[in-house]
């Protein structure tokens, strides 16, 4: 079969849709998953901003029991507080981004490929850096305020329990940015004659 | 722009275009709900777009862009359907199959297209449709010296598939 003939096959499905639109329960769609959308972002920025908040306030509490704190609490304090900073201003910053929708396919994959590469960066500072300092600054801080074990004990399974999720988080992180990576090479290769 | 301009354009475009869509949703997805799901998110993003639509480009031009970035991003959230976790019978399907007459060498040509890597699937849509290089090149953001080579390769490509003995009936 020569091309044109595939052409004309491709062109007589033109007076021919294949599917029939039911107009009333996509507008529904439309229209809820747009508000969908909005809160699932919503709901993870306040949860992230109110746990910062909230170990940071615990470790205060525990601080103003024992009359003072030591170094490693005011540390990891600060640390908790930035988190929940750093929540606060992504989330700003996310309801000014306008969408744009101006971009080419290769503008799109290099734009997503750019935020890929700024999750898994950071991704791998919260997994590497960030988690474990925080926890092991408050767990000395545990350890040398007197606390009963079971205080370490909890907090240091809460370690494990977010450093799996921040694991499984860059790694989700990693396949994401790979996969837009060889898109990004399919799309601009020069293929050989 | 009120709710209901941009709801009377949104209907505007979604009649008068879609056998766009759906071809961009029968390149990319397989199954009937993934076709729904992804006509669904192609949708919302028309939706989304239409403020920014500045006349620029043409309409075909400017859908078939948030189209196929749409279905180059999409991910497959309903395979918790698939794996029969939960019941199909509580999705609620926007796409039904139209009472039309299948095609057979149509349905050929959709899946030797669904074999084609996701850019090559692209590019095929754009120029069986008719899209000139200068046009797909502001689609898709690259050249059109290297469209053009791309498109002879899968011209190539296709033609020979459809000769292979196999396909004679075809």
């Amino acid at each position: 079969m020569q091309f044109d003939e595939l052409q004309k096959i491709w062109d007589s499905q033109n007076n021919r849709p294949m599917y029939v639109i039911r107009e009333e329960a996509l507008h529904q769609k439309i229209l809820a998953k747009g508000r969908k959308a909005g809160k699932t972002a919503n709901i993870s920025e306040w949860i992230l901003i109110f746990s910062g908040l909230l170990a940071g306030g615990i470790i205060v509490v525990f601080d103003l029991m024992d009359d003072g704190g030591n170094i490693f609490s005011y540390i990891a304090i600060v640390l908790f507080l930035m988190i929940a900073m750093y929540s606060g201003v992504n989330r700003m910053l996310r309801k000014k981004r306008k969408i744009d929708f101006e971009r080419s396919m290769l503008g799109d994959l290099e734009h997503a490929l750019s935020i890929a590469e700024y999750q898994v960066s950071l991704s791998k500072g919260m997994f590497y850096g960030f988690w474990p300092a925080t926890f092991a600054l408050s767990l000395l801080s545990l350890i040398l305020s007197d606390k009963p074990i079971w205080y370490s004990i909890v907090f240091g399974l809460l370690f494990v329990g977010v450093s799996y999720i921040s694991r499984w988080e860059h790694r989700c992180y990693v396949r994401r940015r790979d996969e837009l990576k060889v898109l990004k090479k399919k799309l601009t290769e020069e293929p050989q004659l | 722009m009120d709710n209901k301009k941009q709801l009377d354009i949104f209907d505007l475009w979604i009649n008068e275009f879609k056998p766009l869509l759906f071809k961009v949703v029968r390149a990319y997805a397989f199954t009937s709900n993934d076709q729904d799901d992804l006509f669904q998110e192609i949708s919302i993003q028309i939706w989304r777009s239409i403020p920014n639509f500045k006349e620029k480009s043409k309409v075909s031009t400017w859908l078939y862009r948030v189209a196929l970035n749409v279905a180059l991003n999409w991910k497959r959230k309903h395979k918790k359907h698939e794996e029969g976790r939960q019941s199909l019978q509580h999705v609620e399907h926007i796409l039904e199959h139209s009472e039309e007459e299948i095609d057979e060498r149509l349905d050929w040509l959709y899946h030797e297209i669904t074999k084609l890597d996701k850019i090559d699937r692209s590019i095929t849509l754009l120029m069986l449709d008719g899209f000139s290089y200068k046009e797909m090149a502001e689609i898709l953001g690259i050249s059109e010296s290297n469209i053009g080579v791309k498109i002879h390769r899968i011209k190539k490509h296709l033609t020979e598939q459809s000769q292979k003995p196999e396909h004679h009936a075809i």
